[in-house]
């Protein structure tokens, strides 16, 4: 399984692509440069990793992702579920409203994603 | 490159003594401000590093010099640690090495030579690979927290890190986790920022070149680790300082959070993270602000240990009068009392004493100062000889191995024992330049109360010292007592060559074989410089009037002179001694003495 945990640096270069994509790999560096403070070599390396995760691509200098952020997100949640709770999402929920009691409005719209669900 | 290796070993030996005691000083001082420890460690650092130190009376140091700066040519090594029984395992660890011979295709003569020769290489080498390791990490860390985020100022968030620390020395950066709490950041900038204002980012480093140095020094090993401690804790008091209760609850919250240590050591000695996590939350949740005179009384104990522990041990021949207090050997028939080798019936009444100045030492006895001589310090290598024939002639207890210094005159030498046992020799050169040794003795700041008194010795005139001459005469013609008193001889010559007769410059009175008083002749007191004087003859025969003596006691009165035949160097003796009983003088008799 791959780790689709990142960081929270990695994080926010993952959000700079997904925001500024598609961007061309020398405009990625400079903007890297202002945001991060980051070298070339540094911004290189580490596009490297993410794409070797499989959530960019880099194809002849242009960066893409290969999902979008929602979707990587929804990995990223599917995987703790499945790695805290084996897979259990209704555990997960137990476990969660364990310590903090669900307001009004987020019964309401849990229970309006569940009836939208099952008729998708 | 020897002298210079063995005064490094030399300080990191010393060094030990102040790291040994700033350890013991810690645990007293635990109610004391973290800060205090540092200045004791900054001393430890001074004392490793600074080759220039200071000589007091008050230093608790055993030894200046445990390794002697001439060890490498001893015939029998040794050194003194101050601890006899790690003297004894180390000195005979050495006598094996020195002992033991190595094959001849090895340029070394033994295994000491070869330890010694080789030990500046081996030292360079622990110094490179040390650094090399550092450096290293250094870079490898470096690497890492490229990939980082500013928070605010010089604080970076990283991803790839366990635990925060600061890097670099000039321009230094703060990292921290990147997945920190929100309630933790602040007590971590807190402490990260206080480490920054203390300049731990340089003193840390510092110490870390100062072990590199001595890293062949466990007890310097252990002084790093508790000094790092030590920073950690002064940095957690200085952040207390100004925080309320609830923020140090938060702040020892913060530590327990941190305490999953990933490294014993720090992840680079020059980048450092946290470390001793328990002790330090201990110590916040108790923290409380030292009163005024325990601070008061840390500084005044830490400059007590300074001067114990930094300063070596004093030379003990310092300025001042030291008094010949005991002989130990005397040759036979040999005099203190003049420099020429005039006999006399014993030494007991000696008056000798040393005066000390700068480096001029001057000789006093009964015939009044001998001038000033430069006193040089010398090594026991360039008097190896002397020293040798000295330690014939001393009591067993007083060895070899606790020689501390050694000063020599042109014709004396004097022998400081680290037991404060101060040794005088008289060792004046014949013409081909060899040392003879005429006596050994002890000097002592005190004056004797009372003189020894020795026994006349029977066969004084026959001891091994004087030349026979069987063609000289002397009779006594006649003693004048009274007011002017004087002795009349007569020489007989009967050798064709000239006599040189020198004049006695001592009288010496015994009563019932003891001698009770010695005197100077009054004729020579008047000459303090010229003090001899000698009188040439041909022919065969002279009269000598004597004058100048006081023989109002009874007694046996004794005078030896020298003289010599030509221009020849060699120095024969003869006595002459009567008594007086009740102011007339009778029994007068000569001897003459053989043996140049």
């Amino acid at each position: 399984m791959i780790n689709y945990r990142l960081g929270v640096v990695e994080q926010k270069f993952a959000s700079l692509i997904w925001h500024n994509e598609p961007i061309s790999s020398g405009e990625l560096v400079k903007l890297c440069q202002i945001e991060l403070e980051w070298k070339k070599s540094t911004t290189y390396t580490v596009l490297k990793k993410l794409c070797e995760k499989g959530i960019f691509r880099n194809d002849g200098g242009t960066v893409t992702s290969l999902m979008s952020e929602e979707d990587f997100f929804s990995l990223q949640s599917k995987n703790f579920v499945d790695e805290t709770f084996e897979g259990s999402l209704p555990a997960f929920i137990a476990a969660f409203t364990k310590k903090q009691t669900l307001t009004q409005k987020e019964i309401a719209e849990i229970r309006a994603m569940i009836d939208s669900y099952g008729e998708g | 490159m020897d002298a210079f290796m063995i005064k490094l070993f030399n300080m990191s030996i010393n060094a030990v003594w102040l790291i040994l005691a700033v350890i013991v000083l810690r645990v007293i001082l635990k109610k004391a401000p973290k800060y205090i420890n540092l200045i004791m460690w900054g001393l430890v650092g001074l004392r490793l590093v600074c080759p220039f130190t200071f000589e007091s009376m008050l230093s608790l140091i055993p030894s200046s010099e445990p390794i002697p700066s001439d060890i490498y040519t001893e015939i029998i090594p040794h050194v003194d640690t101050g601890i006899d029984s790690v003297n004894q395992v180390v000195n005979s660890v050495i006598s094996t090495a020195r002992a033991t011979p190595i094959s001849e295709e090895i340029d070394y003569i033994d295994c000491l030579e070869a330890f010694l020769e080789l030990s500046p290489l081996v030292w360079v080498s622990g110094i490179v690979l040390l650094l090399i390791y550092s450096f290293v990490c250094f870079f490898i860390l470096r690497r890492k927290v490229k990939v980082c985020m500013r928070y605010e100022d010089n604080v970076y968030f990283c991803d790839n890190i366990k635990t925060p620390f600061i890097l670099g020395i000039f321009r230094p950066k703060i990292y921290l986790l990147s997945d920190i709490n929100a309630n933790e950041i602040n007590s971590v900038i807190a402490h990260e920022k206080a480490h920054i204002t203390r300049l731990d980012h340089i003193w840390k480093p510092l110490g870390f070149a100062v072990l590199c140095v001595h890293w062949f020094n466990p007890f310097v090993w252990v002084a790093y680790n508790i000094f790092c401690r030590d920073i950690e804790f002064a940095c957690d008091e200085k952040v207390l300082k100004t925080m309320g209760t609830d923020e140090k609850k938060s702040y020892s919250e913060t530590l327990l959070s941190l305490s999953s240590p990933k490294y014993k050591l720090s992840a680079s000695p020059l980048a450092f993270g946290e470390t001793g996590i328990k002790g330090r939350i201990k110590s916040v949740l108790s923290y409380k602000k030292p009163a005024l005179w325990i601070i008061i009384a840390s500084v005044v104990i830490v400059g007590v240990v300074s001067v114990v522990f930094m300063t070596n041990p004093v030379n003990l021949f310092t300025d001042g009068i030291y008094y010949v207090d005991e002989y130990y050997y005397i040759v036979p028939g040999y005099s203190e009392t003049v420099e020429s080798r005039n006999s006399t019936l014993d030494y007991g009444l000696d008056k000798t004493y040393y005066e000390i100045n700068d480096e001029w030492i001057s000789k006093t006895n009964l015939n009044g100062t001998f001038g000033n001589n430069l006193l040089i310090k010398c090594t026991e290598k360039e008097k190896a000889k002397e020293i040798e024939m000295v330690f014939e002639k001393l009591p067993e207890d007083i060895t070899r191995r606790r020689i501390r210094d050694v000063y020599a005159t042109h014709s004396e030498l004097f022998i400081i024992f680290s037991n404060g046992i101060r040794v005088g020799a008289y060792l004046p050169k014949n013409d081909d330049g060899n040392a003879t040794l005429m006596s050994v003795f002890r000097l002592s700041d005190k004056p004797h109360e009372t003189l020894p008194i020795t026994d006349i010795d029977p066969d004084y005139l026959r001891k091994d010292a004087f030349t026979n001459n069987e063609d000289v005469e002397i009779s006594v013609v006649e003693v004048e007592l009274g007011n002017s008193p004087f002795i009349e001889i007569i020489i007989q010559n009967d050798t064709d060559e000239d006599l040189i007769f020198e004049y006695p410059d001592m009288v010496y009175l015994y009563e019932n074989g003891k001698l009770i008083d010695c005197d100077m002749i009054e004729n020579r007191k008047e000459n303090a410089e010229n003090f001899y004087t000698a009188e040439r003859f041909t022919g065969a025969q002279k009269r000598f009037s004597l004058e100048g003596y006081d023989f109002s006691k009874t007694g046996t009165y004794h005078m030896i002179f020298n003289y010599r035949l030509s221009d020849s160097k060699t120095e024969y003796s003869a006595g002459i001694s009567f008594e007086v009983v009740s102011g007339i003088w009778e029994n007068a008799s000569s001897e003459m003495k053989g043996e140049g």
